[in-house]
């Protein structure tokens, strides 16, 4: 063997020999920690309590929560009992108020229904009379008939007189005619026979223009009849549509009445 | 005042509602024209106006028919009666007459509850057609001259004539429909 194998063969068993210590060193160091962590969880666990006691702990918190339990239960009971009773007065007032206000109310109703009784026995006999106003348009009526009646008899008047004067034209005109055969005797005759004829043809223009007002008269005469007469049978449908409606709120309240 | 659709919705009441009565079996529908403010009819001999109010609070319409009394036209009016032609003078054509007016007038009456809550109706009245030439007396907001041609030989003349109350605005429309039957015959009487 050369020395240079003996140096490499020795160079060799000291690298081994080195990480040798290494590992063990290594090895020692975990192993004293492991040892420590030991001993601390030695030391806690003697610390706590025995199971026993634990197990006796237990039991009392066990017994007291029961007691609780029972006295909710009976706070419960309690509380139920008081929530019925209250129930049944706060029910027994209620029915006392609804009586209360029933009462109140039928008689209100029973005023009211009084009242309205009275007001639409006023109102029937309004409507009554307000019917009357046929009466009235029928006297109306009458009393246009008369005016009618007199205007159509100033009407023949006024014909008859025109007619006259139309004949007393016609007689001045013939007096004329034999004073201008007269000559100079009947001048005098013949002024005067002129003059009548004058006066006679004035007369029969006021004959027409009396006829024309007669014609006016007898238009507004009528025009204004109707229109009161068509008015009264307008008022008149207005009032029997009231009476209706009377009639009507009358019934209701007869059956509300006989329905309370 | 009083509106244009007010005018033309009292125009067709009356239009459609001589057109109706009108009909007397034998004769083609009447032909009617309206006119409006236009002078009435010249006065003539032989003819009777039959005169007829509708009145309502604000207004009111004067209807005045005016009719001839010649042979055909009693016929006519006859046939439309179901009366014997000889049994129509004196006093039954005159009240002949005032029947045809009721009816006509009735129907528009009804007619006019469509827009007015109350309207009430005259009765007819017979004057001597020279009153029409006084029309302006009743001071009318508006005049309506309906001249209906039944045949060549009958024809008459419905003049409207429509007075307002002071300071009254008449303006209303109406739902174009068939106005109801009349009950034949029906006088409205007071």
């Amino acid at each position: 063997m050369s020395l240079s194998n003996l140096f490499f063969l020795a160079a060799g068993l000291l690298l081994g020999l080195a990480f040798g210590a290494f590992r063990v060193a290594r090895l020692k160091k975990t192993g004293q920690k492991k040892l420590a962590e030991q001993a601390a969880t030695i030391a806690e666990l003697a610390e706590r309590q025995p199971p026993d006691a634990v197990a006796n702990a237990l039991a009392e918190v066990h017994g007291e929560a029961e007691m609780l339990r029972h006295e909710l239960t009976r706070q419960a009971v309690t509380h139920q009992d008081a929530l019925v009773t209250s129930a049944g007065q706060a029910a027994s007032e209620h029915a006392e108020n609804v009586a209360r206000l029933h009462d109140a109310h039928a008689a209100q109703f029973a005023e009211l229904r009084r009242t309205l009784g009275q007001e639409i026995a006023l109102l029937n006999r309004d409507v009554e009379a307000l019917l009357g106003i046929v009466n009235t348009i029928e006297r109306w009526h009458d009393e246009m008939q008369i005016i009618l009646a007199n205007n159509s008899e100033q009407k023949k008047q006024n014909h008859e007189f025109a007619s006259i004067n139309k004949k007393v034209v016609m007689l001045a005109l013939n007096a004329s005619i034999e004073a201008a055969r007269a000559g100079e005797v009947g001048r005098g005759f013949g002024v005067v026979a002129d003059g009548v004829r004058d006066l006679a043809m004035t007369s029969n223009q006021l004959a027409v223009d009396f006829k024309q007002n007669l014609d006016r008269n007898d238009l507004v005469t009528t025009a204004t009849f109707q229109d009161i007469q068509a008015s009264g049978n307008m008022i008149r449908t207005a009032v029997f549509g009231l009476r209706q409606t009377a009639d009507k709120i009358n019934s209701a309240l007869t059956g509300a009445g006989s329905a309370g | 005042m009083i509106t244009a659709q007010a005018i033309a919705a009292i125009d067709w009441l009356f239009e459609t509602s001589v057109a109706e009565h009108c009909r007397d079996g034998e004769l083609p529908p009447c032909q009617i024209t309206v006119r409006h403010d236009v002078p009435p009819p010249a006065e003539a001999r032989d003819r009777h106006l039959v005169a007829l109010n509708i009145s309502s609070y604000q207004f009111r319409i004067a209807a005045l028919f005016d009719f001839a009394t010649d042979r055909e036209s009693v016929a006519y009016l006859s046939r439309l009666s179901r009366c014997g032609e000889q049994a129509l003078a004196g006093q039954a054509l005159l009240d002949a007459y005032a029947e045809f007016v009721n009816m006509i007038c009735g129907a528009v009456n009804r007619g006019l509850h469509g827009a007015f809550l109350h309207t009430g109706m005259s009765t007819p009245n017979v004057l001597d057609n020279s009153c029409l030439r006084y029309l302006a007396i009743l001071r009318p907001a508006h005049l309506s001259l309906l001249e209906v041609v039944v045949s060549e030989t009958v024809r008459f003349s419905l003049t409207l004539c429509i007075c307002l109350a002071p300071q009254a605005t008449l303006d209303f429309a109406l739902e174009r429909t068939t106005l109801a039957e009349t009950s034949s015959g029906e006088l409205e009487l007071f």
